[in-house]
């Protein structure tokens, strides 16, 4: 069969239905990946083929693909840290189901729409790591990707309302997630992540705000004056690994970024710049976690977490070390090296509070 | 006809070494980038001195880059002949090959095209970006093809774009539309172009008889080597780095798995070329009808560098 492309520039009327795949129910428009990325905000090709019949299970995982479950961690982790820590009163089952799966539903409703806000801005077309790749790859079309964020983000509200009602405190912290999201979508064009301030907004995301929402609804009479000092800890230690992921990212697009000519901080910092920065953030990480661990009051055998801990973050310190190129391999692995120490900074710190609770 | 890149006063008489290592350098070359350049002059009726000045620019800059590369990369042989660093020791192929991109930017400011300079410039800035990135890939066995095409975008297909576009500015046709065009249609035949010569390293389509495994050899995985190599275990990925020969790659990677793997490059650079037919079809319906069989000579390109058809 031969192939068909079609190339329209933004002027085109027919650009956004394109982009969307809303021009047809029975075909779906690719758009080529181009390395002349110059060109590609205003003047894209599109591959144009059937839409693919996918099985169940092919369906299925494809979804879980838009779910964005690798970086899950970022999300999960310090709530689910939170929710082990001694002192706070464990709030019933349905109360932390509740919470759990309102945060996983943000997860993918929020990385969905990011997804969805690359590609419609082309950012997606230059990097060809960045987001799930499922639109990109023609599996599915850019308004079936809006329509499942949207849906998450809704169902993430409503599985919060309950919370929300009993501790209205929570709200406070959803508005303010919400206002550094919106500050986020403000400059879309360029990308969320692509900011530097991007870099804070993630960092007080799934930092203070996760860590102190989550310590809310835990402990219904939560005070700042109670244990603030071990929230405010967890809360930076879990702040940076989310900014040492968002960093390993743009180190990762370092190269495409400068050409497009976007300013991200990896970009201004340079290659060995950024990469210094990395290697600061992991230390401090470690660091803090070490701290938090020495406040935990461990004994003996209970050390072997944080050591188990330390010895994976020493290996993606090494890790960092061994980067050399901003096309090499590694530096592309970057991202998933980060969100691995997390998951497992957090597995072991999970288990020593559960240990000690 | 053939075209004549230099005379012998081009270069200064005083210093016969350099005279003498340029005749090495420009004897054995096909200069297929000076013919693409002389053919597309036919069909802007420029005059002999103007396509002269396009093709000697190109392949000045191509055999800077060269005599470059071979001394960073240590290539011993070029051309089948000692690489121009073995034979006149390494100052004097530094300094030649500077020496061949300053005569570029003196003959381009002379002739005063300031699109045509800034065109050139972009490219051997290009090109030294992208040897100085893929020299940090030595020994990056794990990288991706996209990765490496963004090198080679940088490297091979700057040269193409140029010869797509210069042209045009010389015609002082600025048209951006145009030109974000001809540098699409430049990109894909650079990245054809690479990976063509990349699969000569695993003795595929070589006609010439170059030498194979070259590449893996110095530690660097071209296009075709991470592309056989993107789904294998590590153990298997290790026995590959060590391979020898041929032979070798086929009892590691299996000879019916390599054939198949050799299918599905090819089918992947289908689209690539089908994608180029694209762009010309859309060159052709913005340029002169005196300028359009032009492009049913770009359409014969595909052919010539990735299927290496005479």
């Amino acid at each position: 069969m031969s192939t068909r492309y079609v190339t329209l520039t933004r002027a085109d009327a027919d650009f956004l239905p394109y982009l969307s795949g809303t021009f047809s129910s029975t075909e779906s428009a690719v758009p080529v990946d181009s390395l002349d990325v110059a060109t590609q905000n205003e003047r894209v090709t599109f591959h144009i083929g059937p839409v693919k019949e996918l099985s169940l299970v092919q369906s299925l995982l494809l979804w879980a693909k838009l779910f964005r479950w690798e970086i899950l961690p970022i999300s999960l982790v310090p709530p689910g840290v939170v929710l082990l820590m001694p002192g706070f009163q464990h709030p019933s089952f349905w109360q932390m189901a509740l919470a759990l799966f309102s945060v996983m539903a943000l997860h993918s409703g929020i990385f969905s729409l990011n997804d969805y806000v690359d590609h419609m801005t082309g950012v997606d077309r230059v990097g060809e790591n960045s987001g799930s790749r499922v639109i990109q790859d023609g599996n599915i079309k850019a308004f079936h990707a809006l329509r499942f964020s949207l849906g998450a983000l809704f169902l993430s509200l409503c599985l919060s309302l309950p919370l929300i009602l009993l501790n209205p405190t929570l709200l406070v912290f959803g508005l303010l997630a919400a206002i550094f999201g919106a500050f986020g979508y403000i400059y879309a064009r360029s990308g969320y992540r692509r900011l530097i301030l991007g870099g804070l907004s993630v960092f007080i995301v799934f930092g203070p705000l996760l860590v102190f929402g989550m310590a809310t609804m835990a402990k219904p009479d939560f005070s700042w004056m109670n244990q603030t000092a071990d929230l405010i800890w967890l809360s930076l230690v879990f702040g940076f690994c989310a900014t040492m992921y968002s960093q390993s990212k743009q180190l990762a697009s370092q190269l495409v970024d400068h050409q497009v000519g976007i300013r991200t901080l990896a970009v201004r910092l340079g290659f060995d710049g950024a990469k210094y920065w990395l290697l600061f953030l992991a230390h401090v990480t470690i660091g803090m976690s070490l701290y938090v661990w020495t406040r935990m009051g461990l004994v003996e055998i209970q050390w072997l977490l944080p050591a188990y801990a330390t010895f994976v973050g020493v290996r993606f310190i090494k890790f960092i070390w061994s980067i050399q190129s901003p096309v090499g391999s590694r530096t592309q692995r970057l991202g998933r090296e980060a969100i691995y120490y997390e998951f497992i900074l957090g597995l072991c710190m999970a288990l020593s509070f559960w240990l000690l609770g | 006809m053939k075209l004549k890149l230099y005379a012998p006063d081009d270069f200064p008489s005083y210093l016969p070494k350099l005279n003498a290592l340029y005749d090495d350098l420009f004897t054995h070359g096909k200069g297929f980038r000076a013919k693409l350049i002389q053919k597309m002059s036919f069909y802007f009726k420029f005059e002999e001195s103007q396509t002269l000045l396009l093709a000697q620019t190109i392949e000045f800059v191509h055999n800077a880059s060269l005599l470059h590369d071979d001394l960073v990369d240590r290539s011993s042989l070029r051309r089948d002949k000692p690489a121009a660093w073995l034979k006149y020791t390494p100052e004097y192929a530094v300094l030649a090959g500077d020496y061949l991109l300053a005569r570029v930017m003196v003959n381009l400011s002379r002739y005063g095209n300031l699109k045509l300079i800034q065109l050139t410039s972009e490219v051997i800035s290009d090109l030294l970006e992208g040897e100085w990135i893929q020299d940090s890939l030595i020994e990056d066995w794990d990288v991706s093809l996209q990765q490496l095409d963004r090198v080679h975008n940088l490297k091979t297909a700057s040269l193409f774009k140029w010869c797509m576009r210069a042209p045009f500015y010389m015609n002082e046709n600025n048209d951006e539309e145009l030109h974000k065009i001809l540098a699409e249609l430049g990109s894909l035949l650079g990245i054809l172009f690479q990976r063509s010569d990349d699969l000569l390293d695993f003795d595929i389509r070589n006609y010439e008889g170059k030498a194979v495994l070259s590449d893996l050899k110095s530690g660097y995985m071209n296009s075709f080597a991470a592309f056989l190599t993107r789904d294998l275990d590590e153990r298997k990925k290790a026995q590959f780095r060590k391979c020898e020969s041929i032979t070798d790659v086929h009892t590691t990677i299996g000879e019916d798995a390599f054939f198949e793997k050799l299918d599905e490059f090819d089918e992947h650079n289908k689209k690539v070329i089908e994608l180029y037919k694209h762009n010309c079809e859309m060159l052709k319906s913005i340029i002169t009808a005196e300028q359009a069989p032009m492009v049913e000579e770009f359409l014969e390109l595909p052919g010539i560098l990735y299927w290496r058809k005479a």
